[in-house]
């Protein structure tokens, strides 16, 4: 079972390769909350990542409303628990 | 990430790997997609994987959904030239019932064929439906449309599913979010399949896997487990026996395959000797088994084979090993095999880089073709001179002019000819058929036989034909017959083709590349004049009494005037 902070890490894995910034950026970003500003393309290719990374898949529903960090960090929780 | 091995990526391993920008030096293809989806999710999958590709590509995208529209005006949707078009849709988005669907893509590609006869340089990649959605007649229709055009290819969905049992290729939750319809894994595929189509048709295709042994090819080290036991892990159901018969099918379909490994060479054929392996150990080419460094025995292989280096892919188990075959020879493809058998043939697989479009005959006779070339090796040490040698082989070259049944194995020379070609020029296959009935050119091939066996069709010539004077397009020569003079027999049909059609001035052209070098003096040397130099192009004239025969009969030649 991974716990908050290995998802978080991992979180900002992912955002990284998918953003092109480094884990460092991503972080400040999280913490000024300015990371919401996916097109849909990267939102899709985010979500492709995702699902690969934590070996799981997004139902219709969980995709809804995904697109600042805390929420998809709620969601996964919910998924790998 | 920034080393090119190829091993097992992940979704997001791609994502990053596409934005390694460095596109150093290398080819690229314009390629225009006529979409009835967004299939420019695909791009930065498409960028990353092909960063170990020797192209790179530059995509462009016609409007949404639009492709009937779009197809009438092909030249205006992708403004400017462009090298091959991607047809991606599927028979959910064009039409509301099976007839009109049909309609759709008949008209579609009725006018992608009247575009393809203006630019017959533009090779057209179409995707075929998944069963399930299709109704037969459209499916039909894109594959005859493939088949009767010579620079049309399928991009067939059925073997896309097959190769992917395990999953699905469409989501539907993915199309109603963001209008995108395949699921992760169909994008990679789809991308690797793009790219292996790509590579043969634009003359990039892959002729030799090299192996490493311990661990890629049986489980465990021979010098240590011992014979027995590396024996033993290529039983029948073990991922070890598939990779074995992969090889196998390799084999039969023309791959040359080779051994590059550490261990004691004794050892190895031992093995092959006291057991009942599932390939012999003649069937492997060259045999590179030391303890020299790996980048130096791809380089001896790429030697012995007469092929370049890039033409050849390793496998190996050893991350170290494999890097430094990338330091040394970076123009390798170089494999990852360190996560098992079964991944191996499945990154090799689907990667298609053994996939060729269609299988000539002369990709049957090349495992055997080389084997008769070592015994040539072995012969010719014991000729005092080059001269006598090729004396001694009783070469004897068929020349005839092309038909339609020679144009598998002529395209394929034209697009993998590397070391002996004059000018380099990546005929179509369309542009080569059309050459057939054009009557100012003249397209021949050749043959050649010695008493060691056939080598089969090794080389071509266009000639572009005036009244009074001819000009060499195109002439070129597989790396399997270089080294026989047969250049010069060839040459000298040339010319006396040219004396009996009352022509007596030629014109030829030599274009250099980092591949053809030797050729520098190649004309000089047959009595042609140097008449204009710009770049790495040269400019040729021959008035033909001043021709130079170097033949000096040694190989019979005889035209084959068919039936």
């Amino acid at each position: 079972m991974m716990d908050e902070s290995e998802i978080r890490l991992k979180i900002i894995q992912v955002l990284s390769k998918v953003l092109n910034l480094s884990e460092k950026e991503i972080r400040e970003k999280i913490e000024n909350g300015d990371l919401i500003f996916w097109d849909s393309l990267t939102h899709l290719n985010l979500i492709f990542s995702l699902e690969d990374e934590f070996g799981l898949s997004f139902t219709e529903r969980d995709l809804i409303g995904m697109e600042d960090f805390d929420k998809l960090m709620s969601r996964i929780k919910e998924k790998t628990d | 990430m920034s080393s090119k091995l190829i091993r097992k990526f992940s979704y997001s391993d791609l994502l990053s790997l596409s934005n390694n920008s460095e596109e150093d030096d290398k080819n690229s293809y314009k390629i225009g997609f006529l979409r009835s989806y967004s299939i420019e999710v695909m791009e930065p999958v498409l960028r990353g994987l092909t960063l170990f590709e020797q192209y790179s590509l530059d995509c462009k995208y016609s409007n949404f959904n639009n492709i009937l529209q779009d197809s009438f005006e092909l030249e205006n949707i992708f403004s400017g030239e462009f090298d091959m078009l991607i047809v991606n849709w599927r028979k959910a988005d064009i039409g509301d019932s099976d007839s009109e669907t049909a309609k759709y893509v008949e008209t579609t590609l009725g006018n992608i064929s009247s575009f393809m006869e203006r630019n017959p340089s533009v090779r057209v990649l179409v995707h075929s439906f998944i069963k399930d959605e299709a109704v037969n007649k459209s499916d039909e229709i894109i594959r005859e449309f493939c088949e009767s055009n010579a620079n049309a290819y399928l991009l067939d969905m059925e073997k896309v599913r097959s190769m992917m049992p395990e999953v699905n290729i469409y989501s539907e939750s993915m199309e109603r979010i963001a209008k995108y319809p395949l699921t992760k894994e169909a994008t990679i595929l789809i991308a690797k399949r793009y790219l292996s189509i790509m590579r043969i048709v634009f003359g990039f295709q892959k002729k030799c896997l090299s192996i490493d042994l311990d661990y890629t090819a049986w489980d465990g080290i021979l010098g240590e487990d011992g014979e027995e036991s590396v024996y033993d892990s290529l039983k029948t159901g073990t991922g070890y026996s598939e990779f074995w018969e992969y090889m196998t099918t390799l084999l039969k379909n023309g791959v040359i395959l080779c051994i590059n490994s550490k261990n004691n060479e004794e050892d190895v054929k031992q093995l092959f000797e006291n057991r009942n392996m599932p390939l012999a150990w003649d069937d492997f080419i060259v045999k590179q088994i030391n303890w020299l460094p790996k980048s130096h025995n791809i380089q001896t292989i790429a030697k012995e084979l007469n092929i370049g280096a890039d033409s050849i892919v390793h496998l190996d188990d050893s991350e170290f090993e494999c890097e430094e075959i990338l330091a040394g020879v970076p123009e390798t493809t170089v494999v990852y095999s360190g996560d098992g058998p079964r991944e191996s043939v499945r990154i090799l697989t689907e990667g298609g880089y053994f996939d060729s479009l269609t299988r000539s005959v002369d990709d049957s006779l090349r495992t055997e073709s080389y084997r008769s070339e070592q015994k040539r090796k072995e012969e010719k040490s014991s000729y005092p001179d080059l001269n006598s040698f090729i004396k001694s082989l009783s070469l004897q070259l068929t020349v005839f002019k092309v038909r339609e049944n020679d144009l598998d194995r002529i395209s394929q020379l034209y697009l993998k000819t590397n070391q002996f070609n004059m000018t380099t020029i990546r005929y179509s296959m369309g542009e080569l058929k059309k050459f057939i009935s054009d009557s100012d050119k003249l397209l021949y091939g050749y043959s050649l036989e010695d008493k060691f066996g056939k080598y089969g069709i090794i080389g071509s010539y266009l000639i572009d034909l005036k009244e009074s004077e001819w000009r060499i397009d195109s002439f070129l020569m597989s790396c399997r017959a270089i080294g026989r003079k047969v250049e010069f027999a060839v040459m000298n049909k040339i010319v006396t083709d040219a004396l009996v059609n009352g022509v007596n001035k030629l014109f030829a052209q030599y274009e250099k590349t980092p591949k053809n070098g030797f050729l520098e003096k190649f004309y000089d040397e047959l009595g042609f004049k140097r008449i204009r130099v710009d770049n790495n192009r040269v400019t040729y004239e021959l008035n033909s009494s001043e021709y130079r025969n170097v033949n000096e009969g040694m190989i019979k030649i005889r035209e084959l005037n068919d039936g």
